[in-house]
């Protein structure tokens, strides 16, 4: 039996017939053909690997099944690039910085990255790791991604309101 | 993995629905209720639980409001989430000790989605919001089709993923007294890693009078097996004032008697010598807030 699931991922409306079990990141990936944010741990919700913005917050995605999501305004890291000029400071930041190695880990790292800038512009290390609990990286020991975050924070702080507002629409 | 897929889902927009889609259930159906999903979702998924009946409650309209502030009592509905609980200014002020804990459970997106209420219904031993509410005296709101009861988190919760709720029953939120002036309240945790589950987590609450004598105290516990213990032998320090050397006996021997266990994550020893250190770091925290409540 499926079950009619209507969204808007990335400001375009999508709508699938899924089971109920299907989860968001499913729907995202197998549904909408969105296969930038990933799937790492596959169902404990401990990688961080799928965050995406649902209504202006960010979730594991494999958290939280497809039909909870129906109504909603998803963000994933595929609008990122779109919201910068060619890229996000925020990704222009990691590339900058090496804030990775494989990249398995990087569309979770982003949009955690995102929803923290957005609240608090000019984070502390301290701050920068918390934010990042939630993402884990089995390749780089953080220490670059912390970089990359604190010169992502830089890079907005020094755009012309209007243009930084540009970089947090969701 | 995928989740046994579910006969029906739910997605009630009031309380009174969703209790009457629970009434609904023929004996023997299993039904899942769904608030944040933090804890139910990854046991679907893994088929340690599998559910029939899926009723998610985040579409029920004010479910998850937080009233109250002043100097009176609070209540914070039941999918009220880490986050929201964690940025409340009332709360941060008067109730200390659980916007302490809703800061630090898990991860970003975690608090951006888990609840007070599947916090309690899931009573699980390693959480921190139910120990915070405990030495918050509060009480949990139970409704159902035949009124609603209240009930002491303290009985409300019978030990780990045990708890007072029947069937037919959905929690509607937390209520939390008035805090007596000179009150101050924190929440302490050690974790293996920074906001993960407590290998050990202190509440304390205590009341002082304007020349700094204790008056009041609660003391809670968290991630030992039994769920939230209560130490009613930090009454020992109620009539004096909260000094290190007094505390740190008292802690001391709270931490002598507690019901530590050996697991993966910390011996029985290492946990009674957190117990103490935690306890001693969170009485300290609420007695300087309790100081800064006076001024």
């Amino acid at each position: 039996m499926t079950t009619k699931v209507s969204m808007s991922i990335n400001g375009d409306p999508v709508t699938e017939d899924v089971p109920l079990r299907t989860t968001l990141i499913d729907f995202v990936r197998e549904e909408a053909h969105l296969t930038g944010s990933h799937v790492g741990c596959t169902f404990e919700g401990r990688c961080g690997a799928c965050t995406m913005v649902v209504d202006g917050h960010t979730v594991k995605s494999c958290l939280m099944f497809a039909v909870q999501a129906e109504g909603s305004e998803v963000t994933t890291v595929e609008a990122l690039a779109a919201m910068g000029d060619g890229l996000h400071p925020i990704q222009e930041a990691f590339w900058e910085k090496h804030g990775l190695q494989c990249g398995y880990c990087t569309p979770g790292m982003l949009m955690s990255t995102y929803e923290l800038l957005k609240r608090v512009p000019d984070p502390s290390d301290q701050e920068i790791r918390e934010a990042l609990v939630g993402n884990i990286c089995r390749c780089t020991g953080y220490q670059f991604i912390v970089e990359s975050v604190r010169l992502a924070a830089q890079k907005l702080r020094a755009l012309p309101s209007e243009q930084r507002d540009r970089c947090f629409p969701a | 993995m995928f989740a046994v897929e579910p006969r029906e889902y739910l997605a009630p927009l009031a309380l009174d629905d969703a209790l009457a889609a629970l009434e609904r259930q023929p004996d023997g159906v299993s039904v899942g209720v769904l608030a944040g999903g933090q804890s139910l979702v990854p046991l679907l998924r893994s088929r340690q639980r599998t559910v029939e009946v899926l009723v998610d409650l985040n579409r029920i309209s004010g479910l998850g409001r937080i009233d109250g502030g002043g100097s009176g009592e609070v209540r914070i509905g039941a999918t009220a989430r880490y986050r929201e609980i964690g940025e409340h200014a009332d709360l941060d002020r008067r109730f200390s000790a659980l916007a302490d804990a809703a800061r630090t459970v898990g991860d970003v997106q975690v608090r951006n989605r888990g609840t007070i209420g599947g916090s309690l219904a899931w009573a699980d031993a390693t959480s921190d919001l139910p120990t915070a509410v405990a030495a918050l005296r509060g009480l949990v709101e139970l409704a159902s089709r035949g009124g609603t009861r209240v009930l002491p988190v303290t009985e409300f919760i019978l030990g780990a993923r045990r708890t007072a709720l029947c069937p037919g029953e959905l929690i509607a939120g937390v209520v939390l007294p008035a805090p007596a002036a000179g009150t101050g309240s924190a929440y302490q945790k050690y974790g293996i890693t920074v906001h993960g589950r407590p290998v050990v987590g202190v509440a304390a609450a205590v009341t002082l009078d304007p020349s700094g004598r204790c008056t009041d105290i609660e003391v809670v516990v968290s991630g030992l097996q039994c769920g939230p213990h209560r130490a009613p032998a930090a009454r020992e320090l109620v009539g004096g004032p909260l000094d290190e050397y007094r505390v740190g006996e008292v802690a001391a021997a709270v931490a002598d008697a507690a019901p530590v266990h050996d697991d993966l994550r910390g011996s029985a020893e290492y946990r009674r010598h957190l117990v103490s250190v935690y306890m001693g770091r969170a009485i300290r925290q609420a007695a300087e807030r309790a100081v800064q409540e006076e001024k």
